[in-house]
């Protein structure tokens, strides 16, 4: 676990936004880590991982003829590592959930923008139905927070897309018609490209789906 | 010189006002307080006799300043006599005008203090106290321009700080007569510095000045002063203000960049002073200078972060860790452990806040490619 993490949170809660920025540093140091870990995990190229961190042992393993670690997965001691606990997970969604009722823009897009850094390796492997129903409404809500913060709105975008690669999330994603505001935001940001973009690619993880798939058929006329 | 004109029929009013006008010493404020004492004057019984007997108190001074004029082409000690005199009629603020018209006087005085204060620090002294009760006034800078004042003052900082090193080195001379004692030495020659530095002081207020005084070696006139570890605490400030002001000039850092300028060296070794104030000033030195890049490097190579660790409470101290923080490839060599325990008590501290320049550090080094280093997070 990243040591400080809760007074971090804890200082963050009480509108530190300054805080809010360096647990988003943070995020995107462990995003940019897993990220050189499948690399290097295939390019055996470990001279990359050690610009990342000064002690690449502690996320692969290297055999005695300097070769990698045959295990299938390459996230093993990354994810024994668990720098994200579902602890810190819930405690980063109650702030949102906080502060999009007070309508503190810049804050809950720090904190958005930290959930988008997290991968699967990070968030809790079973998330509740009704949990994740909560995060879509959420979502929603940090779409309208503020009309005319377009990076707000990509911020919920990527969020969305995240859930979107699950299977069963995605379900739930389409059953919440969020493809509807998603549709609105595109022709709000008309002109717009990376808006644009983002939102392609939600529609691309759920027309993976077939149960996904006639809600983007469908659902954007 | 206005009261002789004061009779019964004297519009006072009118007259207070002409003398705020004329007498520029006098604050406007102050007329009411003048209009009373012209009120007074013209009460008094015994006024008209005394009118007849009027002696211009302005010729009085005029005739002292020319018998002193004398006394100072004479010996040291008529020198030393003569500017002592001097000395005593600029205690009158209304004499320094005076004193400004007499060219000669001033030329004299200049020329002295310029070829022989090296010889008797007494006149150094006190010929440095009259420029410095003249550069208290902004009207009188161009006359002590005009004689050269400046560079005279700054040849006599870096001869006083060469004669304090000389004293250092030279600690069991003559110990025995109280006079040569290295203490009274240094003391002596540190109260000739406070002089010289306070009326560089004021004359630095025009940024012109300022350049010249910069082109002519200011900085590492400075330095040098500050090489000395005994210096008392008002030269000590005197000097920091001095640098505070040519630390704004990108010139300046460029120049302390330089692998062998002392001076950040000298700053940084400044911050364990017990004087709160000085503390304050080199910290604030050093901010300015932190915007080059050149003397971040530097001040990350002489263990700036060691010192500031003392400082965790000092907004300044932390905003400097901040300007040191500015540039990716130095920051693993910012954060000594005591620094990052400092750190982690501040963040783990029951305020519901960090401060907001040590909250800007932590953004810094918790960058994706800062961390790489960096042991408090992970």
């Amino acid at each position: 676990m990243i040591s400080n993490i809760d007074s971090l949170l804890d200082k963050v809660s009480s509108g530190d936004i300054l805080m809010a920025k360096v647990v988003r540093n943070l995020a995107k140091w462990t995003h940019d880590l897993q990220h050189c870990i499948g690399l290097v995990y295939y390019s055996r190229d470990f001279h990359q991982l050690s610009l990342m961190t000064n002690d690449p042992q502690k996320f692969l393993q290297m055999n005695e003829d300097q070769g990698m670690d045959s295990a299938d997965d390459p996230y093993t001691r990354y994810r024994d590592q668990n720098f994200w606990s579902t602890r810190t997970y819930n405690q980063i969604s109650s702030i949102i959930q906080l502060y999009v009722k007070k309508d503190a823009g810049p804050l809950v897009l720090e904190m958005t923008g930290t959930l988008n850094h997290l991968t699967r390796f990070d968030l809790p492997s079973s998330d509740g139905r009704e949990r994740i129903i909560d995060s879509i409404a959420l979502m929603r809500r940090i779409s309208m927070l503020d009309a005319s913060n377009i990076v707000m709105k990509l911020e919920a975008i990527m969020l969305c897309s995240k859930l979107c690669e699950n299977h069963d999330t995605a379900s739930l994603v389409a059953e919440s018609n969020i493809i509807h505001d998603m549709i609105s935001i595109w022709e709000k940001c008309d002109g717009d490209a990376e808006v644009h973009l983002h939102i392609l690619k939600l529609c691309e993880y759920l027309i993976k789906f077939e149960e996904t798939r006639s809600t983007v058929l469908m659902g954007t006329g | 010189m206005f009261t002789k004109s004061i009779d019964g029929d004297t519009d006072i009013s009118r007259l207070a006002r002409k003398i705020v006008k004329q007498c520029k010493q006098i604050p406007p404020q102050w007329i009411c307080q003048v209009e009373e004492a012209l009120t007074e004057i013209q009460q008094r019984d015994d006024f008209d006799q005394e009118a007849n007997d009027f002696v211009d108190p302005s010729e009085v001074v005029v005739s002292k300043l020319d018998r002193v004029l004398d006394m100072l082409y004479g010996d040291t000690d008529d020198k030393i006599a003569a500017s002592l005199e001097v000395l005593s009629i600029c205690n009158e603020v209304n004499n320094l005008h005076i004193i400004t018209q007499h060219h000669q006087l001033v030329s004299a005085l200049a020329r002295i203090y310029s070829d022989q204060s090296m010889y008797s620090p007494e006149l150094s002294f006190n010929i440095g106290k009259v420029f410095l009760s003249l550069s208290n006034f902004e009207e009188f800078h161009p006359i002590l321009i005009k004689y050269q004042v400046g560079s005279t003052v700054m040849a006599i900082i870096e001869q006083e700080t060469n004669r304090c090193v000389e004293v250092e080195t030279n600690q069991s001379y003559r110990v025995g007569n109280e006079l040569d004692n290295p203490r009274t030495k240094n003391r002596r020659h540190s109260c000739i510095l406070h002089v010289c530095l306070s009326t560089l002081m004021r004359l630095s207020d025009n940024p012109e000045v300022l350049c010249k005084m910069m082109k002519k070696g200011l900085v590492d006139t400075i330095t040098q002063t500050l090489a000395n570890d005994n210096l008392p605490m008002y030269p000590m400030e005197s000097a920091l203000f001095m640098l505070h002001r040519a630390s704004i000039f990108g010139e300046t850092a460029e120049y302390s960049s330089n692998q062998d300028h002392p001076l950040i060296e000298r700053l940084i070794s400044s911050l364990s002073n017990t004087n709160e104030c000085i503390v304050s000033s080199a910290l604030s030195i050093l901010y300015n200078l932190g915007f080059c890049k050149g003397c971040r490097r530097k001040m990350i190579n002489s263990e700036l972060s060691l010192s500031l660790t003392e400082l965790f409470d000092n907004s300044i101290a932390m905003s400097l860790l901040y300007q040191v923080s500015i540039d990716p490839e130095q920051r693993r060599n910012i954060f000594s452990p005591k620094l990052l325990q400092a750190i982690s008590l501040a963040v783990d501290s029951n305020k519901a806040t960090i401060p907001l320049q040590l909250g800007a550090v932590l953004i810094n080094v918790s960058k994706p490619f800062a961390l790489k280093q960096y042991t408090y997070f992970f």
